[in-house]
């Protein structure tokens, strides 16, 4: 019989737990992210207040004179209550505490994310957390701040209290470049948005009649607000990292998807570069020599592909229709609004946010010394070289100068082997890591 | 260079070649650190620790198999690692050399550290024209457990001057952490 006692047994499991799991990464601080820390610091302090409590609510109902019906449905209330908070805090805290250790992630660009994440929401005084997933995933989430789920048992909340926001990547990818591209352009860009409410005050224009039947009405506006939030990252990255927002994407997308592949969350790759193509033009980095065949090219691969009918993945209960239905409904309407999300983007983002073209010979230095194998994190005056330029010489040397990169590994034809080649872009990839982490020595420096 | 071969660089030359650009540490060392014919260097971020493990031994003949005997440790910027009495560990240096092919050296574990049991195993040595993080092989040969962490002053680099002019391809090359010892690849055959 599930009774109060019993609630409280499975309950005290499961505080049991999570407690141990607290411990058992606080034994291993060093070796944790500077965002899993203060994470577990917080829990630190919440799990054992929130089991106190938990007992002296537990012990002031036994010792109070009541019927004993009434004294079974207010404990149960009581575990219900906490039930319902471990619930809410522990599925995805555990996910983070588990994939959190430093060596699962790139710890070298915690410091970078930070920053960035602090330039995106510059009031909301996020702590951000990079946690590995077993998946090939790239996500952002807002965690509930433990302090307040849980909190309510353990005091005033401290002035220093930061809210979290966590990033979740592919454990083999921690090394590869093009995920950090993609954490700190399209996932910052996330972030940008909920701050910024471009998605938030966004409104979907419905198709006639369709206001008057629910299930089509759910689908669409769930469907068309994910789309738009997708894109609005999509936008921020570019305007924000410059072309590598792009020349990281298709290889980090294909892994998952075909280049026409939709899904409800997110729009093909094939519309994503198109996007991209677009709003990197209007930036003026179509003018320069050295990237005009480059976005040229990714502009004839994705020529027209916002005109494209909805193309879904076989799981998806297409059968119905309804999917399709409402899919191609979302793609013209999204399809209209672009340039206007892309005006609306650039309007609200700081002008020193802004990566320009202007910066673009920067890149193509950096871009020399990565050829000679030689790091770019800092420049000829000794500071620190921002990140954007040196993750678009990164890119810019893997999509046009291989050739060049080679012979420093006496690779005079880098394509000869497929071994060959992976071990080209693996040295590069360390090589940018390592110039990230230069420049962030440097300016720790300063 | 005109310098006699084998002779150490002087502090002012250093500063020279730093400037210059024909020798590069990045990030740059303050002048603090550049002494006469040294440059200090400090740890990495990343360690590779030997473990007891259940390999049963690692064949002299075949050194690619020592990656299962070790376990590898990313620091965030002020994280620590303690190393235990006898341990060996695996370092880099966070400071990445760019050697030109006149300049040779050896990698030293400053006396600070040495006197307190950590000690530099073998003194690496950085061959001309060299590229890269060296790997320094890191043993606590005292009795006390060391902590230590990145950006700790542990080793100099002694500069050299080298008597030949020749670009020298090496399978660590462009290494950025520590590696455990690796088969040959084809091109540094």
């Amino acid at each position: 019989m599930w009774s109060a006692e019993q609630r409280r047994r499975a309950l005290a499991e499961r505080l049991f737990h999570l407690s141990a799991t607290v411990n058992s990464a606080k034994g291993a601080q060093q070796e944790l992210t500077e965002g899993l820390s203060e994470l577990i610091r917080r829990l630190d302090r919440l799990v054992p207040g929130l089991i106190t409590d938990f007992d002296a609510r537990w012990q002031r109902i036994d010792s109070a004179a009541m019927p004993a019906a009434v004294a079974e449905r207010l404990k149960s209330e009581l575990c219900k209550e906490i039930e319902d908070l471990v619930a809410e805090v522990g599925p995805l805290m555990l996910r983070v505490v588990a994939g959190g250790e430093s060596t699962a992630v790139p710890v070298e660009i915690e410091t970078c994310l930070q920053r960035q994440v602090d330039q995106a929401a510059p009031r909301w005084n996020w702590t951000s957390i990079l946690y590995a997933s077993p998946e090939y995933n790239y996500s952002v989430e807002r965690i509930p701040d433990p302090q307040q789920v849980l909190g309510h048992t353990a005091g005033t909340i401290p002035r220093t209290r930061r809210d979290l926001v966590a990033f979740s990547l592919p454990r083999p990818e921690r090394d590869a470049i093009g995920l950090h591209a993609v954490l700190l352009g399209h996932e910052v860009g996330h972030v940008r948005d909920w701050f910024l409410r471009v998605t938030e005050t966004h409104r979907l224009v419905i198709p006639k009649g369709w206001r008057s039947q629910p299930d089509r009405l759910g689908i669409f506006l769930d469907w068309g607000e994910s789309w738009i939030s997708e894109v609005v990252a999509d936008i921020f990255a570019c305007l924000t990292m410059g072309p590598v927002a792009l020349l990281a994407l298709p290889e980090l997308m294909m892994k998952a998807a075909e280049l026409n592949l939709d899904s409800e969350t997110h729009p093909s790759p094939a519309r994503r570069i198109e996007l991209m193509v677009r709003v990197l033009r209007h930036r003026g980095y179509g003018r320069l020599p050295t990237l005009k065949p480059i976005l040229d090219s990714y502009a004839d691969l994705s020529r027209m592909a916002w005109t494209r009918a909805i193309e879904l993945p076989d799981e998806l209960p297409q059968s119905t229709t309804l999917y399709a239905e409402c899919g191609n409904a979302v793609v013209p309407e999204v399809a209209r609004t672009l340039q206007l999300l892309e005006r609306r983007c650039r309007q609200l983002l700081p002008r020193a946010s802004l990566a320009s073209p202007s910066s673009w010979p920067d890149v193509l230095h950096a871009s020399d010394l990565l050829t000679q194998g030689i790091p770019c994190g800092e420049d000829v005056k000794h500071l620190p070289v921002d990140v954007v330029t040196i993750l678009n010489a990164a890119w810019f040397v893997k999509v046009a100068r291989l050739q060049d990169f080679g012979p420093t590994l006496a690779l005079t034809d880098p394509n000869a082997s497929t071994e060959d080649l992976g071990t080209l872009n693996a040295k590069l990839d360390l090589l940018a890591l390592k110039s990230i982490e230069i420049s962030e020595v440097l300016r720790g420096r300063v | 260079m005109s310098a006699q071969t084998g002779a150490i660089v002087g502090r002012r030359r250093l500063i020279e070649l730093l400037n210059a650009g024909e020798l590069r540490v990045l990030p740059s060392p303050p002048n603090d650190r550049i002494g006469n014919g040294t440059i200090d260097l400090s740890l990495g971020s990343i360690f590779l620790s030997a473990e007891r493990s259940s390999v049963e031994s690692i064949p002299a003949q075949d050194p690619a198999r020592a990656e299962v005997a070790f376990r590898e440790a990313r620091l965030r910027q002020k994280g620590t690692i303690v190393i235990q009495p006898h341990q060996f560990v695996l370092a880099a240096t966070l400071e990445y050399l760019v050697v030109p092919n006149e300049l040779g050296g050896l990698i030293q574990s400053r006396s600070t550290f040495g006197r307190m049991g950590l000690i530099s195993a073998t003194a690496a040595y950085v061959h001309p024209g060299y590229k890269g993080c060296p790997t320094l092989e890191l043993v606590n040969a005292g009795e006390v457990a060391i902590t230590v962490g990145p950006g700790d002053r542990i080793c100099q680099f002694i500069l050299l001057t080298a008597g030949w002019v020749e670009s020298h391809s090496s399978r660590y090359q462009l290494a950025t952490r520590p590696s455990v010892p690796t088969r040959l690849h084809r091109w540094a055959k």
